[in-house]
């Protein structure tokens, strides 16, 4: 599918702030399943915008705007096209090929705990019905049972939980968003000894039926399944990540990957607001571009 | 007339002056020999001298000393150590080869990870240091420098052995000691000086200088270098204002710095003035709210991205912490022998790692003959003396090393060497250690004559740390 996307943040200051530096996680990832044909960040005040690659293998901008300003306001706007196909579960795979595969050493981060996944109180008793799979048991299947587990047992409710609520807080009030969903998963599969990782990005509710999150940045969770490599599930959907889902940043979980923070001088509190475009090519479009492709491929023949 | 050595009597270790029989080592003869021709009341003469100096520059040090009290003054002790230079070359060596070593590890643990990756170094204590600073991971300092400014604390065992007991490569202080030291004595007390010629160490801080100077960034044309200091409430302030002055560059705090578009500048009244190297005394957790902690007022927001982008060299590097963690310590003989393909000069002190378990479970049985020590922490905080310790002290550290067996490791009971030391009577022994600095500069390392010898001021202690009661000597690094 094929995708425009925009996401404005806007930041306000009852009084004047300076010398503020913000870094941007915003830049849709281009990798084997999905690709950026464009992106481009614009930032008002005007601020040069710098680009660095980070260590997940994000694009990360940053920015700094040091005189006097009451307001900051943060658009990204991207063009991404996905090539997974439909949601589908991998192939059955066995949990002695996940603790055997030669990368796991260099998985140590997506193996512990983190900032914002801490087994915390509660946390034993809510995992203990899922169990932990074997050497011979299928981790695909267990992997979609710790989402399904999740999605029955959580209300999707936001205002209830803040950014920085961790596993804890989240299992204490059985609700939260896409960002506290996706934390649980991912310290179930940890706990359980599968490397498992944040994914922030997108959902556009051409997946059908009722699509929560889409109206916002959305988060997921992907595990290391062996020789299936990095597998996403959304908890907060209860189901694999299709071509409906853009990926922009991955993660240890949310800290390493919010999409805009930063630091300033002044004035203790600010407002922010976000709003998110998702817009895909139109049914009709997108069949116009098929047969463009087919085309293309006939005549290369 | 009787002399203040008359009743000089060392106990069990191994003694810096006399030798087993009682009689000076070659190297203080002509120190004895001076101290022979003194009188007990000239000698007390000049203590009071001494503590006269010390009371004016004192002024300096306790203004500037820490509000809650953590890190003290060294007192001075008059009697300086001399270290012959038959002792100091391999010294002077085994520090530098160290610091090489060190160096390469945190190149590999930030960069490819080979050392981890071939099981030499377990991954595990590295990504569990408190220390291992992640958003430095893949960042390549210039020159590929991290450790530039260094201190490796050196013991003496009972047989005079030189080994090392802990490095410090993070924000080592202690030089201003080196420094000042020399001055007092000279200025107080110059006859203890005849027929010696101690090297000097007052070309520390143009050494320091020079190593600065050869880590800024290669685009750098005429590198300028400012010295960070968390501020006047730093325990170590005093030397940041000393060095800064000495080396002729700016002091600066937080506040006074800035980053735009990557560069980092000092606010001046001729306007913004680039800034190539900067010299941090801040530790790496307050060096940029936008990075480490958010609510730290030392550091500057957009450091790291400067750092990052190659435009200013961070002395030390970010990240240095995980090689001076005391669970990675037990590997540095490997690393030396992995990175150099040399054996080391130096030997360290006998360790057992407490993540291990059949190292834990031996620790656990003999508490009472044992040092443990805290992984995470230095300044001889979070230990506990086996040997001296009550069965209350034994019994909490047993628990705690059973609940977080990463955070110790132990080591046994090592009889530092003693010294003479002034004390109410005359001199007596007490524990000393020894800490070289080390400058480095790509691979060019220097080891300044300049060291610092600790020493335990209480009787029978092995604690030599400013915060525990510790003092400190004019130390001596003798030519030939």
């Amino acid at each position: 599918m094929r995708f425009t996307i925009a996401h404005r943040t806007r930041y306000r200051y009852p009084v004047p702030v300076h010398e503020s530096h913000t870094i941007a996680h915003l830049q849709p990832r281009s990798d084997a399943s999905q690709y950026c044909t464009k992106y481009e960040l614009t930032v008002a005040p005007r601020a040069r915008v710098f680009s660095y690659g980070d260590r997940f293998g994000n694009d990360v901008q940053h920015f700094a705007v040091l005189p006097e300003h009451d307001t900051l306001e943060i658009i990204a706007r991207s063009q991404v096209v996905t090539a997974r196909g439909a949601a589908r579960a991998p192939a059955p795979t066995r949990r002695s090929l996940v603790d055997d595969d030669p990368l796991r050493d260099e998985l140590w981060d997506f193996l512990h705990e983190s900032r914002y996944v801490r087994y915390g109180e509660g946390f034993e008793a809510f995992a203990a019905p899922l169990g932990v799979p074997g050497p011979d048991d299928d981790v695909v299947e267990w992997f979609r049972a710790a989402s399904k587990a999740i999605n029955g047992e959580f209300v999707y409710e936001t205002g209830q939980t803040d950014v920085h609520a961790g596993v804890e807080e989240s299992l204490a009030l059985r609700r939260g968003v896409c960002q506290d969903f996706a934390h649980v998963l991912i310290a179930l599969c940890r706990h359980a000894g599968i490397p498992a990782r944040y994914v922030s990005g997108y959902i556009h509710s051409a997946g059908g039926g009722e699509t929560l999150g889409a109206e916002a940045s959305h988060a997921w969770a992907e595990a290391y399944l062996g020789p299936r490599g990095w597998v996403g599930i959304d908890p907060t959907n209860d189901t694999w990540i299709g071509d409906h889902f853009v990926r922009i940043a991955t993660g240890r979980d949310y800290r390493d990957v919010s999409p805009v923070r930063g630091v300033y001088v002044g004035a203790s509190s600010s407002s922010m607001s976000v709003d998110v475009f998702v817009e895909a090519l139109s049914p009709v479009q997108q069949q116009r571009e098929q047969q463009m492709l087919e085309q293309q491929e006939q005549q290369q023949q | 007339m009787r002399s203040i050595l008359d009743r000089y009597a060392p106990a069990s270790a191994f003694d810096e002056f006399a030798d087993a029989d009682g009689r000076p080592r070659a190297h203080y003869e002509a120190l004895a020999a001076t101290l022979e021709g003194i009188s007990s009341a000239d000698f007390r003469h000049r203590v009071t001298t001494v503590n006269t100096v010390l009371l004016q520059l004192g002024v300096t040090f306790t203004v500037y000393s820490d509000t809650r009290g953590t890190e003290r003054i060294l007192p001075f002790d008059l009697i300086p150590r001399i270290i012959p230079a038959s002792d100091w070359d391999p010294i002077a060596r085994g520090v530098a080869q160290r610091v090489l070593a060190l160096n390469a590890f945190l190149n590999d643990v930030y960069g490819e990870g080979r050392i981890m990756r071939e099981g030499i170094v377990p991954r595990e204590l590295v990504y569990s240091s408190v220390h291992f600073e992640r958003e430095a991971i893949g960042i390549r300092p210039p020159h590929g420098t991290f450790i530039h400014v260094s201190g490796i604390d050196l013991v003496r065992d009972h047989e005079g052995t030189f080994l090392v007991l802990e490095d410090n490569v993070r924000t080592p202080s202690g030089i201003s000691y080196v420094l000042e030291n020399r001055d007092v004595l000279k200025r107080s007390f110059p006859r203890l000086f005849e027929g010696y010629e101690p090297r000097p160490v007052d070309d520390y801080p143009r050494r320091l200088r020079d190593a600065l100077l050869a880590s800024a960034p290669v685009q750098a044309a005429d590198p300028v270098i400012a010295l960070l200091t968390p501020g006047i409430h730093n325990s170590a302030y005093f030397e940041h204002t000393l060095l800064a002055r000495r080396m002729g560059v700016e002091l600066v705090e937080g506040n006074d710095l800035f980053v735009r578009d990557n560069m980092v500048y000092t606010k001046t009244t001729r306007g913004p003035q680039r800034i190539d190297v900067l010299y941090r005394r801040v530790d790496d957790d307050y060096i940029d709210p936008l990075y480490f902690r958010p609510d730290s007022s030392l550091g500057i927001a957009g450091l790291f991205d400067a750092y990052r982008a190659g435009n200013v060299t961070l002395a030390n590097a970010i990240g240095t912490g995980v090689a001076d963690d005391k669970a990675i310590y037990p590997y540095v003989p490997a690393m030396i022998r992995y990175y150099l393909s040399e054996e080391p000069v130096l030997d360290n002190v006998l360790t057992f790692d407490c993540s291990d378990d059949a190292e834990r479970q031996h620790v656990l049985s003999r508490l009472e003959a044992l040092v443990v020590k805290r992984t995470s922490a230095s300044g001889g905080y979070g230990m506990l003396i086996g040997p001296t310790s009550t069965h209350a002290e034994r019994a909490e550290f047993g628990d705690a090393i059973r609940a977080n067996p990463r955070d110790f490791i132990a080591q046994p009971v090592v009889m530092l060497s003693s010294h003479p030391t002034v004390v109410e009577d005359g001199l007596a022994p007490r524990h000393v250690d020894l800490r070289p600095f080390a400058l480095l500069a790509g691979n060019r390392v220097d080891v300044p004559p300049a060291a610092l010898t600790r020493v335990a001021l209480v009787e029978g202690s092995l604690v030599v740390n400013s915060s525990q009661g510790g003092g400190s000597k004019d130390t001596w690094v003798l030519a030939e």
